[in-house]
């Protein structure tokens, strides 16, 4: 059982910089918990903290029974896969793997097995005696993570491991990365600024700024139910579209959110969020996937931009006479630049967002999600 | 770039004979004898006579000179090099009060010339009955050589990933077991860079040598000194017989060195 616990951690760096504040993070044994984030929001100087390889300086950290605060990196349990691999640039690639053990006092047969029996897992035994330098990207990679599951450590940390791969490579990796954790069945916490990553590898994810936790919750809760508009606009590609500066109405009995000249009607929950933000702007949220494209008569009056075919679906810009929206049509949707055409939207999917706070307001009022 | 190119072999050209004649000079005249470099002296020599060799050899305590160099050279580069290693580790990865005023300190070490310590150091030999021994010269062959080898070694140590000795200790290293492990093997460039410069500087030294050694404890550039102001003043083949045994060492210490002076040691630690 190596479950592990963030209590209130806060990092300090000296100038008062402030890098991670309050984090509470409680990772179940077995868990894959992803910490997400753009650059400098904290996440790597948290994984770092969990790692021993910074001071905490207020709050606790717990791995399994033991607070390991004031424990060096070497006594607890661990082992960390880094973004730049690390390996050992001067030793071979068995000996790289090898070296936690022999520093353990492992005997030199137990050595061999360990370390035979991970580079078969990973498909690296032909690769034992090359130098890193030797290697591709993916081989070192490989090798790295070959070098954390032979320790047969309580907690696997993962910072960015897959950031200095091409993108095919990363995919492929990834789904590596998937089977392993399935296959060991261990505490993993992996740090990423790329929402796909997390959305794919993560049993819940933490997405983080500015050193604050904004959300911690499975992918598609996150997804599906972002608490501000921080959330909202990191996960997602193309990213959520915010129509800003809008008003919610009644017209004819009915809730309607009026920017420009978009009239968007609203379902019954509106009516709840609206009365939170009485008489104040409100910034609709859409995902490009609940926008269509129709007639110009028809929903949001918008002029087509630029047209990104990608194949298996249609990235589309467009411009209404208030906000820049982007749309996901389908691969043959007809359609190009400079048309005008009228956009339609999933109204139940939609998002309302205090402008102040950035706070989901619809959230509280559109009732729970059915339970996973 | 191309049209630059015969321009750049032509200064090189010219600066490897400026550089390399004269040694090549020396170990040629070395097999020559006295009469043949009278003869022509600019010449190659007919043959390969090695008395001079042998004349240096047996004439005064030469080969005592050099065992004197050797150890007193080998010990001052070797603890001056480790001591250096550590010292420029802790200032570039170790957080402490005062560390920037310490380093000034230590590189302050650069400004003192060696000659102004010349007369303490000798009083202080000689109180502390150190004088005509190798430590009195291996305690401050060691303390000029810290602070610019501590000042090349803190400059690489800082360039170096620190992924890799974060990997180390969370592989079981403490701190000091990955600057033996990690750091240093990685520092070998800037290490072998440090060992050169202190060999070279500690084999040719001349001030310490002639002022707190003397007669057989004396190291060879002060034995080469007193061997040309005796009968081999005239022996020129003799001196550069003996010049060119003395320079072998520096010789192979570079050669040694060197290859670990090469770009990419590092390749393979970092991705990217």
């Amino acid at each position: 059982m190596a479950d592990v616990v963030l209590d209130n951690v806060t990092k300090v760096f000296p100038g008062d910089v402030l890098a991670a504040s309050d984090i509470n993070i409680h990772v179940a044994d077995k868990e894959l918990l992803v910490l997400v984030g753009p650059s400098g929001c904290g996440k790597s100087t948290t994984l770092r903290m969990v790692a021993g390889l910074e001071d905490v300086t207020r709050g606790t950290i717990r791995i399994g029974d033991r607070v390991v605060n004031d424990i060096p990196p070497k006594d607890r349990d661990i082992a960390m896969v880094f973004q730049n691999y690390a390996l050992y640039p001067h030793m071979s690639v068995y000996r790289n793997m090898a070296f936690g053990l022999k520093l353990r006092k492992v005997p030199k047969k137990e050595i061999q097995e360990r370390v035979n029996q991970a580079a078969a897992l990973l498909g690296i035994q032909n690769l034992l005696d090359r130098k890193p330098k030797a290697l591709s990207g993916g081989q070192r990679q490989r090798v790295a993570v070959g070098r954390a599951i032979v320790r047969e450590p309580a907690v696997f940390l993962f910072d960015e491991p897959l950031s200095n791969l091409d993108a095919k490579l990363r995919v492929s990796m990834r789904a590596e990365l998937n089977k392993l954790h399935n296959r060991l069945a261990k505490t993993m916490i992996y740090v990423t600024h790329d929402q796909v990553e997390a959305m794919t590898l993560g049993d819940r994810i933490a997405v983080m700024n500015e050193g604050v936790i904004q959300q911690l919750a499975s992918p598609l809760e996150l997804y599906d139910r972002p608490v501000n508009e921080f959330v909202a606009g990191f996960l997602g590609t193309p990213p959520m579209n915010f129509m800003t500066n809008g008003r919610i109405k009644q017209q004819d009995g009915k809730f309607v959110f009026n920017a420009g000249a978009a009239r968007i009607g609203l379902p019954d929950w509106a009516r709840q969020a609206a009365d939170d933000l009485p008489g104040r702007d409100v910034t609709l949220g859409v995902r490009p996937e609940d926008l269509s494209l129709g007639s110009p008569e028809d929903g949001v009056k918008a002029t087509v931009n630029v047209v990104e075919p990608l194949g298996n679906e249609m990235i589309i810009y467009l411009t209404t006479d208030y906000h820049d929206l982007i749309c996901k049509a389908p691969a043959h949707q007809k359609v190009a630049v400079d048309d005008v055409v009228g956009l339609r939207i999933n109204v139940e999917k939609t998002h309302l967002f205090d402008p102040e706070t950035g706070q989901n307001v619809s959230l509280t009022h559109r009732g729970q999600p059915p339970k996973e | 770039m191309k049209t630059w190119r015969p321009f750049r072999f032509s200064i090189a050209a010219v600066l490897s004979v400026i550089f390399g004649y004269p040694l090549l000079w020396m170990v040629l005249t070395s097999f020559k004898s006295r009469a043949e470099l009278e003869a022509s002296a600019w010449s190659l020599p007919t043959r390969f006579y090695l008395g001079n060799f042998r004349d240096v050899l047996s004439m005064g305590h030469f080969g005592r000179y050099y065992l004197n160099s050797i150890v007193v050279c080998g010990v001052s580069v070797a603890v001056a090099s480790l001591a250096a290693a550590a010292a420029a580790y802790a200032f570039a990865r170790l957080r402490f009060r005062g560390k920037e005023a310490l380093f000034l300190l230590l590189l302050s070490g650069m400004m003192i010339p060696v000659h102004v310590t010349l007369i303490p150091l000798h009083r202080m030999m000689s109180s502390l009955g150190l004088l005509n021994s190798p430590v009195a010269l291996i305690g401050p062959y060691i303390a000029f050589a810290l602070p610019v080898s501590t000042f090349i070694l803190r400059a690489f140590f800082e360039s170096l990933p620190r992924d890799v000795e974060d990997a180390a200790q969370l592989d079981g290293c403490s701190p000091i077991g990955a600057f033996w492990h990690v750091a240093l093997p990685l520092a070998a460039p800037a290490l072998a860079t440090v060992i050169i410069f202190n060999f070279v500087y500690m084999w040719n030294e001349f001030a310490f040598a002639l002022t707190l050694t003397s007669g057989t404890t004396t190291t060879l550039p002060v034995g080469i000194y007193e061997v040309s102001r005796s009968s081999f003043s005239t022996h020129v083949p003799g001196m550069t017989a003996g010049l060119t045994i003395g320079v072998i060492p520096g010789l192979i210490v570079y050669f040694i060195a060197q290859k670990h002076i090469v770009k990419g040691m590092t390749a393979g630690a970092l991705g990217g």
